[in-house]
This record gives structure tokens, C-alpha cells and sequence, in this order.
């Protein structure tokens, strides 16, 4: 007798001896729904602390606007003086270079709140959409956005961010702007004027945009 | 929602062909893992299942199974070490002893003896009889390891107990087997 004799012999075991062991078997797969209920609370819990530390550990540096219109409309003041053909780009069939919307370096607005130097991001663009860009965190800001971090870009008067990104999640809609100056790899600044917290739904961002060529605009 | 073993059973006898359908919905996934256990191979896997339901529909009637995934994983198990065997002998093939016994098997016939089926009859109720002798998690332990071929990592996760502990236990029960089958009279 060798060991296939007894491999095959154990292939007609009593039946009893099979059901129970299949019992457990079918048990151990299906994970319990008390413990999928409880991890799933927990990494509910964990995410959610994690977030709101990362969201208040510069609670400080937070500019108290109640008047988002009001610092959307200084937005849109400061950077129609500056980079009047962001504008015109936005709402014009002409193509553009993207060196043409980098706005004079003497007309940027202050990139400060109240004295404190406010974050500014480097992105990558990723994707173009009808109303603004896919972009990739590539640099900075670490207390407000990860490292790798889709946001969504919408060139707008004022340029809003949401944070984190997932598609459909739109802030405003935008008038049209001109997405043949956008090309994916293209890597741009974006400097925040201001901070608004949405109170739990997206975070606001108010910035303006200095665009800097990028390895992959041809344009 | 999954029909009863008896419903389906019904099915095979009138020769209702939904009974194959029926069968692979209830337990397709539970005779592939079984295959896939012996084989290792997705593709051999699903072809051993394959067979499985062929030979069921080719044995059902005249047996009638009263618990189907017990009848059901016998067979896929037989299947699936009989490809394993075929394919291991294939990938021997580069050796000309494997050749010679390649070529002396056509001297000896694959249908057992008589003697042989009584002696396969005695030797598994033996090994019933000494699995029913030892602790149902030493029970259920062999038979998830050399029944359905799982491995010792999804064996603890059954058991919940550890993965050398698994080990422990198996190589007790395989000297446990040994003694008692030598005491039956069996030549080990």
C-alpha cells in the first residue's frame, strides 16, 4: 500500500465525517456580518479622525470669511487686473499659450492672510475637462492636501478647489474656459489667497493660478 | 436563491438539463476551489468541474444522492487528482524508464481487482473508523488537508488556531493513521 492508496481511500471517508467538516468550512469563509459591521465602524472612525486632525491643525492659520462672495468678487477684481487673458481665454474660442496666462509677477495679489504666508500647491495636469483640469498634487502643501492628491481645478473668475476630488463633485459651475491651453503633464502653481472652511462639506479654496509651462505644452 | 439538493436531484432524474445549471450556481464555487486545491490551475480547475457535472448527469440516476455536495466533491476530487496525475506523469515523459513504464501500463489493466476494490473498501472504513477516534478539530483538521486539499493557512483560519499548530497537529494524526492501520493488518 502506498500513500495514493490511502489519498484515494480518504476520497470514500464516511459521508458524516465530510458534512461536518463542511459545516465549518462554509462557516470560517462567510466573514460575520457583526465583524464586517465593526471593522467597517472603525475605519469609518479612524478616516474620520484622521480628517479632522488634518483639517483644524492649522485651525490658526484660518481666515474668517463669512463673506465668501464678497472675497470671491476681490478675487475676481485682483485678477482681472492681472491676467486679463485668463479671462478672455476662458470665454473666447482663441487658442492660448499657456504662457500667456501667467500673470505679471508685479500684478499678483499678495499671497498672504493677515500677515501669514498662505500655502501654494505645484500640480500636475492629469486630465482636461470642459470646465477646467484634472490635476495631481505634485508639491506642497502638506497640512491641506496629500502628496499624489487629485484635485479638481475649475478656472472660474475665482478658481476653486475640491478637496478631496471625486468626479461630479462640482463647487460651481464655471463659464467656459479654454481647454486646448492645457495639456496633461503640464505643471502649474496655484497660490492660495484665501481659506474657507465649508463647514464639513468640500473645502474652499480661493486661489490664483500661475501657470508654468510644462515639460509636456507644446503650446 | 439556490434550489434544494432534493429539488435539484429531481432534475437529473426527469433529465432536465437546468439541472447542470442549477447545480453550478449551488456549487460551482465550492467544487472549484476543491480542484483548484489538487491542481493549481484555474483552467485545469474549471475542466475537472466541468467533468464533475458530467458524470453526475451520467450517474444521477441511477444513484441518487441524498446529500449532493458530498457526492459531488467526491467526485471532483477523484477528477481533479486523476488530471493531476496524468499531468505529472506527462512532465516525466523526458525519461526513458518513464517511457518503459509508460509502455508496461498497457500490460496492466486501470480497472481494479476485486480484491483490490475490497481492500479500498477496508482500508477507508478503516480510516473512518480511526478519524471517528480522535477530536472532532483533529477530525475536521485531516479531512481539510487530505480530503479537500487546503492549505495549512486556510486550515487555521477554519480551526482558528495557528498555522503551526495545523502542522503539529497533522503530523500527529498522520502517525496516529500509521499505527492504527498496522494494528488493522494493513502493510504500511
Amino acid at each position: 500500500m502506498n500513500e495514493h492508496d490511502i489519498i484515494n481511500a480518504i476520497g470514500t471517508i464516511d459521508d458524516a465525517l465530510i458534512i461536518n467538516a463542511e459545516k465549518i468550512r462554509k462557516k470560517k469563509k462567510s466573514f460575520p456580518l457583526y465583524k464586517l459591521t465593526a471593522v467597517a465602524a472603525s475605519l469609518f472612525l479612524c478616516i474620520g479622525c484622521v480628517y479632522l486632525a488634518v483639517r483644524f491643525a492649522d485651525v490658526n492659520d484660518v481666515t474668517d470669511s463669512s463673506d465668501m462672495n464678497g472675497v470671491a468678487d476681490a478675487q475676481t477684481d485682483d485678477r482681472d487686473e492681472m491676467s486679463p487673458t485668463l479671462n478672455e481665454g476662458a470665454s473666447g474660442a482663441e487658442t492660448q499659450s499657456a504662457a500667456d496666462i501667467i500673470p505679471n509677477e508685479d500684478e499678483a495679489p499678495e499671497n498672504t492672510d493677515g500677515g501669514q504666508e498662505l500655502p501654494e500647491i505645484k500640480v500636475e495636469v492629469t486630465g482636461v475637462f470642459e470646465s477646467g483640469v484634472f490635476a495631481t498634487v505634485k508639491d506642497g502643501m502638506a497640512s491641506y492636501l496629500k502628496g499624489d492628491e487629485e484635485v479638481i481645478i475649475k478656472f472660474e473668475p475665482v478658481i476653486w478647489f475640491s478637496v478631496p476630488v471625486e468626479e461630479g463633485r462640482w463647487i460651481n459651475e464655471t463659464k467656459p474656459f479654454d481647454e486646448s491651453v492645457f495639456n496633461i503633464g503640464d505643471t502649474f502653481i496655484v497660490q492660495f489667497s484665501s481659506f474657507e472652511d465649508n463647514k464639513g462639506k468640500d473645502t474652499l479654496y480661493s486661489a490664483t493660478v500661475i501657470l508654468l509651462q510644462g515639460e509636456n505644452n507644446e503650446k | 436563491m439556490s434550489m434544494d439538493d432534493k429539488t435539484i436531484v429531481s432534475l437529473y432524474l426527469s433529465r432536465n438539463e437546468s439541472a447542470i445549471t442549477e447545480t453550478d450556481k449551488k456549487y460551482g464555487k465550492y467544487l472549484l476551489k476543491i480542484a483548484y486545491n489538487v491542481l493549481n490551475d484555474r483552467e485545469d480547475s474549471k475542466e475537472s468541474v466541468n467533468d464533475t457535472y458530467l458524470a453526475a448527469w451520467n450517474s444521477i440516476p441511477p444513484n441518487i444522492p441524498e446529500i449532493l455536495s458530498v457526492y459531488l466533491s467526491r467526485i471532483t476530487r477523484r477528477i481533479s487528482i486523476d488530471i493531476f496525475r496524468k499531468k505529472n506523469s506527462q512532465k516525466r515523459k523526458s525519461s526513458q524508464l518513464t517511457y518503459s513504464l509508460d509502455e508496461m501500463s498497457d500490460c496492466t489493466s486501470n480497472t481494479p481487482e476485486p480484491d483490490e476494490i475490497i481492500e479500498n473498501k477496508r482500508l477507508s472504513e478503516s480510516i473512518s473508523a480511526y478519524l471517528y477516534s480522535v477530536s472532532e478539530v483533529q477530525r475536521n483538521i485531516f479531512i481539510f488537508r487530505y480530503y479537500y486539499f487546503d492549505s495549512v493557512k486556510d486550515i487555521a483560519k477554519y480551526c482558528n488556531i495557528t498555522e503551526s499548530n495545523v502542522k503539529t497537529t497533522l503530523h500527529r494524526l498522520r502517525n496516529g493513521l500509521r499505527e492504527y492501520l498496522l494494528k488493522e493488518g494493513f502493510e504500511v
